[in-house]
């Protein structure tokens, strides 16, 4: 465990290092992109569940930790590369958890934390107020760039409250001949879209 | 936690919510690394308890909020959901008249906000299943068709109905202390889908207010921060909004805090009141 190793990123992905970790991954390069999106998502999902204020980046760090690893000669000899790069992972939250001890408490680390209201953060509210607004136009933009049939199955599969929407998402089910579970994958990969494209207009600063 | 049949496994609802116990949680740490069907099932799970919580159904907010919260990514899903459910999906952009406004609803909705009844905005309007299908069939390989030919030209869809309108059962309430009566107050809760509580207020000193609602025995059944004070029939009182469905025929006491500048507590008044689901 290169238990010294920074988080930040100093140590820069080269196109070597990842031509060697795709191949590594899968013999076809198609193939493996698919297998390396899908380790990326997984590490966001690891990082973000254990409390990591960039899930991202620790991905990323891992991943680059990994592809070093493999550039200076090292082995992946588990089975299942996911695990290889699971393993590097808990080390990167470990390192994170231990260097984040040392660090006295930010005050900004409360800023999410539903406490008191303070006139000064007025103006953050009115920042805030302004996001949310483009936000709401950026989803209304993102869902026009639908196909119609997603846009009828976000909004079906979104319908109703509690008892009345799992009988709602069961008829849609039997309308579309798929199985629930099937249903609320087509329905989580419609709504990441939408996620990525509100996302993206959102750093655009709202323009489409 | 939650007792949503959506949540087919409830581990993963509780490994989401920071839960597991440590093998639980390594056992589905590995698994969804491994297998992009299981980690896109762990995914729908947590899009199922953001909306949850924003709709008021998830029990155990501490843990969503201490604990699934903590990484900023998440926090923006959870906007973007919040968005996602004040955002009617409409039908195509055609027509739409050329408004990127999907529903005129959209603008009533803010100014509602603005007024303070946040909460039920976040729940989705919504619509029949029936009704939101009726007459569309989507093909595998296009876009919707009419299921009956008609002659007619294709008018624009007119904006379909917020349904059902929130029914909501209102009570006011005075503290405990100053009621002259010495009765409680009660709230026959019915049908209501919400009920809104109105609570007096003496002056008007604090930027903003906290409420709590228990059952008699203790049990914390809603907290609401950061609530401004309004003017209801000339008075100023403190209004909530609180999904029906918290309540069960019991007594239950509200108690009033005022948030100082300084981030500390004033607890400020109490007040009781008699609920009945049933009349």
């Amino acid at each position: 465990v290169d238990g010294h190793t920074s988080l930040k990123k100093d140590w820069v992905l080269s196109q070597d290092a990842f031509d060697a970790l795709l191949a590594r991954l899968d013999g076809d390069r198609e193939r493996a992109a698919e297998q390396y999106e899908h380790i990326r998502r997984g590490l966001i999902t690891f990082f973000e569940c254990r409390g990591s204020p960039s899930a991202e980046d620790h991905a990323d760090a891992t991943i680059n930790r990994a592809a070093r690893r493999l550039i200076e000669g090292q082995e992946i000899h588990v089975e299942n590369p996911a695990s290889y790069f699971y393993g590097i992972a808990r080390n990167v939250l470990k390192e994170w958890w231990d260097v984040a001890a040392r660090q006295p408490a930010q005050l900004d680390d409360a800023r999410h934390v539903p406490v008191a209201f303070d006139p000064q953060r007025r103006d953050d509210e009115l920042r805030q107020r302004r996001i949310h607004e483009r936000r709401l136009e950026c989803l209304e933009h993102c869902l026009q760039e639908l196909t119609d049939d997603h846009r009828q199955l976000i909004a079906g599969y979104y319908q109703g409250e509690t008892s009345a929407k799992i009988a709602n998402r069961k008829h849609l089910a039997e309308r579309l001949s798929i199985p629930l579970n099937a249903l609320r994958i087509r329905a989580l990969r419609i709504r990441e879209r939408l996620e990525k494209c509100v996302a993206a207009c959102l750093e655009r600063g709202g323009r489409r | 936690m939650t007792n949503d049949p959506s949540f087919d496994d409830p581990r993963l609802a509780r490994y989401l919510l920071g839960e597991a116990p440590p093998d639980e949680q390594a056992s589905i740490e590995q698994r969804y690394c491994a297998d992009p069907d299981f980690h896109a099932e762990v995914q729908a799970v947590e899009r199922e308890l953001i909306d949850q919580y924003i709709r008021g159904e998830l029990t155990n907010t501490a843990a969503f909020e201490t604990h699934f919260m903590a990484a900023p990514s998440r926090r923006e899903k959870v906007e973007f959901a919040r968005a996602l459910m004040r955002t009617p999906v409409s039908q195509p952009a055609a027509s739409a008249s050329g408004t990127r406004r999907l529903w005129p609803l959209a603008a009533a909705a803010t100014l509602v906000l603005a007024a303070g009844s946040a909460w039920l905005l976040t729940n989705r309007p919504s619509v029949e299943p029936e009704q939101a299908n009726a007459g569309v069939e989507t093909p595998a390989g296009g876009g919707a068709v009419p299921v009956k030919p008609s002659i007619a030209p294709p008018t624009p869809a007119p904006p379909r109905p917020l349904d059902p309108a929130p029914r909501v059962v209102t009570l006011m309430l005075t503290p405990t202390l100053v009621r002259s009566s010495g009765t409680t107050p009660a709230l026959v809760v019915g049908d209501a889908t919400h009920v809104r509580l109105q609570l007096a207020i003496e002056g008007d000193t604090y930027s903003n207010y906290r409420v709590l609602i228990r059952t008699a025995e203790g049990v914390e059944i809603w907290r609401q921060e950061q609530l401004k004070a309004q003017a209801v029939n000339g008075e100023r009182a403190i209004v909530i909004d609180v999904p029906a469905a918290r309540f069960s025929t019991n007594d239950f006491t509200v108690t009033l805090s005022g948030i100082t500048s300084g981030g500390g507590v004033d607890e400020l008044d109490g007040y009781s009141f008699r609920a009945q689901t049933r009349p």
